[in-house]
């Protein structure tokens, strides 16, 4: 009898234990991000507990016409970025940020001169980089080494934008960036969650998992 | 008897008359501007500024560069220099830049890391030259005495590869970078 007991109070547990466990399934993080004050042109939301890119081929980012074909580029951590001047004018890359003491400047590059730069900065962290002949060329290169992002590009007058991050878990951490804006971190429960730029706020983004 | 004859004073016809009045005015208003530009000539110096502290360009000979504006230039130079800062910051603004005097003088000062001048490179405005080439500036590059190496317009071979072919990428800009630092400007002598 008490052998019967213990019995049923063990599969009784291990019921609730199986029931009772949320599940890890995979779910569609959607969301929109709403900007109060000037928009930026691209942003990018990520899976922050996601590691699974690594560095590989890599990644080509163009001079043309006076614009990078880029405006925000994700790469793995260690990852090559080459840029080549697909231009018929001289050009020049550079970047000069204090705040991941990187400063680097390749001089004028020639039509089709190609330079490369390893990704050194950390995961999470985006730089700039330039042109200092033509000061509006501009590209972002954001270090990540989750493979679940999406970059949104942002066209004008537009003043809220949606984005959809496949593959993330009632367990993953989202964060959103855009060159107007630090890193926030992205309530999935629907919060709105302010988003600053230089300390003042710019807008508002929130999300749930679908 | 007959009185000799007095010579008569010829009368002078009305269309001399208004030639010498013409030839008054003229000989007065050039007087009067000959004189005033002599005045503005010398009693209105223009120092030329130095505008930020020296800091090392790869695209200007991998040298330590040094602008140098006449201070008369300064507002027009910043006010260039700060819409560029601010279009780099706003990708989306579409800034209109001012154009300079013709005239108007830009100074480069080249120096090595011990702060010696190599040489100093000067833009001066003219009119433009040809109409296949829209760059109205005379580039010269000159020894740190101010004696010249080289000089001309951006058609010319020797200047297109030193100079003119690079600041053709800022044509929106008058053909200057602007580059901008926050230094308080001082003035020096030229």
């Amino acid at each position: 009898m008490k052998q019967f007991h213990l019995r049923q109070r063990c599969a009784a547990l291990c019921f609730a234990f199986v029931v009772g466990t949320p599940a890890v399934a995979a779910a569609t993080a959607e969301g929109t991000v709403t900007f109060t004050k000037t928009p930026p042109l691209a942003l990018v939301v990520w899976d922050t507990t996601d590691a699974s890119q690594s560095a590989g081929v890599p990644i080509v980012i163009t001079q043309k016409n006076r614009v990078f074909s880029q405006l925000l580029a994700v790469v793995p951590p260690q990852g090559t970025v080459e840029f080549v001047n697909d231009d018929d004018q001289q050009h020049n890359v550079f970047v000069s940020d204090q705040k991941n003491k990187l400063e680097l400047d390749f001089g004028l590059a020639q039509p089709a001169e190609t330079v490369k730069q390893v990704v050194s900065w950390p995961s999470g962290t985006a730089v700039k980089f330039g042109c200092k002949i033509h000061p509006q060329m501009q590209t972002w290169i954001m270090s990540l080494s989750s493979a679940r992002y999406q970059v949104v590009l942002v066209p004008d007058n537009v003043t809220q934008v949606s984005f959809s991050v496949p593959n993330v878990t009632s367990e993953s951490k989202l964060q959103v960036w855009s060159p107007r804006g630090e890193a926030v971190n992205i309530s999935l429960g629907g919060a709105a969650v302010d988003l600053t730029f230089k300390d003042k706020p710019c807008g508002q983004v929130t999300a749930a998992l679908k | 008897m007959n009185e000799p004859l007095q010579p008569v004073e010829a009368a002078t016809p009305p269309v001399a008359k208004s030639k010498k009045r013409w030839l008054v005015v003229v000989g007065v208003v050039g007087f009067i501007a000959l004189v005033s530009s002599c005045r503005s000539c010398g009693a209105k110096p223009d120092p030329f500024v130095t505008l930020h502290a020296p800091y090392r360009s790869t695209t200007h000979w991998n040298l330590n560069i040094v602008t140098q504006v006449p201070q008369s230039l300064v507002p027009l130079y910043e006010e260039n220099a700060l819409m560029v800062q601010q279009a780099t910051e706003d990708l989306r603004l579409k800034p209109t830049y001012k154009s300079y005097p013709i005239g108007a003088v830009i100074r480069k000062e080249n120096r090595d890391d011990s702060g010696k001048v190599v040489f100093i490179s000067e833009m001066i405005k003219k009119k433009p030259q040809s109409i296949g080439n829209p760059d109205p500036w005379f580039y010269r590059q000159l020894n740190p005495d101010f004696s010249p190496q080289k000089e001309g317009y951006a058609g010319d071979p020797g200047i297109a590869t030193l100079c003119a072919t690079c600041h053709a990428g800022a044509i929106d800009r008058d053909y200057l970078f602007h580059t901008y630092r926050a230094s308080a400007p001082s003035t020096q002598t030229p």
